[in-house]
């Protein structure tokens, strides 16, 4: 018999406690890997919206010309025959390395012209792209643009030019029907005119010509430095550019999920441990003799630290093992119901296993040492009472 | 020289503020193979004296030497090796581990012998046939009865086959035909020249040992 066959011997005849033991901290261990769970699933379902939720990524001509200002980005050589991007960019950008990566692809044609007097900023729009770029588009009057005649006119352009759904707009070269009117986005789009890309290319004869690309990326996946630099490779005469700030945002909201996600469960696994530390502390108490005992037949100090600690363990590990499972599978159940605006997906992952048993032992050895020690020194005439 | 000997021994204990002196320049010595009998009334100091002499716990002043060995220059670790090699105690109260078996309580000194390793059941399975258990060596303390139990104590007091076997009250929570045979057993450990040392109250069960050392009030009258 050794040291271990009396820590197993006491765990299998005292089910009870063991029971009581193994599911305290399995809980614990349970709910910390499902919040990990949930929270790598939030997080991918969450990255993956923000990664959708508009540009990360501008393609611009590197060309020189008057500079035009859009989204604060300098658009080179709008009117001045300066070298634009084409229509066929948008298959080449389709050929990189990261294509996968390509969520979506918007490109524009900005025309400068006359409404009414005023000088306005005409951009030939995607709608389908553009709408899917820009979620928080709302339009509060009238509709999305149905035919390549329709418009979308910006909140302050509609004001200043007094347009409402179902006006028409005369320019020079053709004629456009507001189809509906954007609700304020606090963005250039406000002051803006959006109508159909190839109309507008027709009517002010720009054959296939493109002002600026607009690119949502899924940077959860690669380094969107990357991305750019293959844009910039296959797109000679071009120039990408991330928009660091999106990008940092994003990695930032990223990082406070990660943060919130393992405080949560630093939080679970204390709690868990300071129930395997009252539960150990009481079991010392109950076992005062059994450990005079062996004090009185030649058992060290270490030797009854062992026997505890070795209870721990097994504890901890098969806590460890239940607690994994639990936490894998509740998610499963409860997220569709809980959280059904979110689309969650969860994997099994071998390494947040691996987590789980090692933090379960870390936590069911860490909260025992203080009980063993006590339990190790104890004097054996006052723990047996009858010397 | 005396296989035990106790060289002007004091034990002190506080109670609240107060000390009282449980054994008081205490002097005696019992030689190798001795079945000596320690007699008192309670709060006498014959369970002191017993706790001293197991190494269970440290004279205040005085030496206590067995086989020669100081006992009171043994670090904590130390006084548990010399219990493993040199003692047995069997106690009043039996001390079985309750969720071992009878076979796995008398295996407990071997677990932490070093080079027990295949020979520890077989020596325990002896043991427990000493005592006339060896049939019932499967069975939880708690489906024993209270003489078997202390023969089950016994037993594991053996095991290691130790030169010294203290006993407190051995008899003491058992009818008088099984204490019978717990003090036969004892009789029987000291025919093979074990040193025993056996406290009890009973005048009648002191007289079956071949020394009696009266103690009163912390002092040894006989």
């Amino acid at each position: 018999m050794k040291l271990i066959d009396i820590s197993l011997n006491n765990l299998l005849r005292k089910k009870g406690r063991t029971f009581f033991l193994v599911s305290g901290l399995a809980i614990g261990i349970g709910a910390a890997v499902a919040m990990t769970s949930v929270g790598d699933a939030m997080n991918r379902e969450f990255m993956h919206a923000l990664d959708e939720y508009g540009a990360n990524i501008f393609i611009l001509p590197a060309s020189e010309g008057l500079p035009l200002s859009y989204g604060g980005l300098t658009v080179s050589a709008v009117n001045t025959g300066g070298r634009e991007l084409a229509m066929d960019d948008i298959d080449r950008i389709r050929t990189i390395k990261n294509k996968q990566n390509i969520s979506t692809i918007a490109p524009k044609l900005l025309v400068q012209t006359e409404v009414k007097g005023e000088k306005i900023l005409i951009a030939g729009v995607d709608f389908t792209a553009e709408q899917r770029l820009k979620k928080w588009w709302r339009v509060k009057a009238g509709m999305s643009p149905r035919g390549n005649e329709g418009a979308l006119i910006g909140n302050d352009t509609a004001r200043l030019l007094h347009l409402a759904p179902g006006d028409s707009i005369t320019l020079d070269r053709g004629m456009l029907y507001v189809s509906g009117v954007l609700d304020n986005t606090g963005s250039q789009d406000d002051g803006l005119i959006f109508a159909d890309i190839k109309w507008l290319q027709q009517h002010f004869h720009r054959g296939n010509a493109v002002s600026l690309i607009e690119l949502s990326a899924l940077c959860s996946g690669c380094p969107i430095e990357d991305m750019v630099a293959q844009l910039n490779s296959t797109l000679p005469g071009a120039r990408a550019v991330a928009v660091k700030e999106t990008v940092e945002l994003k990695m930032q909201a990223m990082h406070y999920f990660h943060k919130f996600s393992i405080g949560l469960s630093a939080l679970l696994l204390i709690v868990a441990g300071l129930i395997i530390f009252f539960a150990m502390t009481a079991s010392v108490k109950e076992r005062v003799h059994e450990i005079g005992l062996f004090r009185a037949i030649g058992f060290r100090t270490g030797h009854i630290i062992q026997v505890l600690l070795a209870e721990a363990f097994v504890v901890s590990l098969l806590a460890g093992l239940v607690g994994y499972f639990i936490g894998i599978i509740s998610p499963r159940f409860f997220a569709p119901h809980l959280m059904s605006a979110y689309n969650l997906t969860f994997a099994l992952d071998p390494i947040l296993a691996v987590r789980a048993l090692a933090s379960s032992v870390l936590v069911g050895l860490a909260a025992s040492v203080y009980p063993a020690v006590r339990a190790g020194r104890l004097d054996p005439v006052e723990a047996l009472k009858t010397l | 020289m005396p296989f035990i000997e106790l060289s002007n021994v004091t034990k002190t204990f506080l109670a609240g503020d107060e000390k009282y002196d449980a054994l008081k320049g205490v002097s005696l010595g019992i030689n190798s193979g001795e079945f000596v009998a320690v007699m008192g009334p309670s709060g006498s100091g014959k369970s002191t004296l017993l706790s001293l002499v197991g190494g269970l716990s440290k004279a205040s002043s005085g030496v206590v030497a067995i086989d020669s060995i100081d006992l009171g220059v043994l670090g904590p670790n130390r006084l548990s090796d010399f219990r493993r090699e040199y003692l047995g105690f069997v106690f009043q109260s039996f001390y079985l581990v309750p969720y071992l078996t009878a076979l796995e309580n008398v295996m407990l000194p071997l677990t932490i012998q070093p080079g027990m390793n295949g020979t520890a059941r077989g020596m325990a399975r002896d043991a427990l046939s000493r005592v006339g258990l060896d049939a019932k060596a499967g069975r939880l303390p708690c489906q024993l009865s209270g003489g078997e139990q202390e023969r089950v104590a016994i037993a594991r007091a053996i095991v290691n086959k130790p030169a010294l076997i203290l006993a407190d009250e051995p008899t003491g929570n058992l009818d008088t035909k099984t204490g019978n045979r717990v003090l036969e057993m004892l009789e029987g450990l000291h025919a093979e020249g074990r040193t025993i040392v056996m406290v009890t109250h009973s005048r009648e069960n002191a007289e079956r040992a071949k020394r009696i050392i009266e103690i009163r009030d912390g002092e040894v009258v006989i």
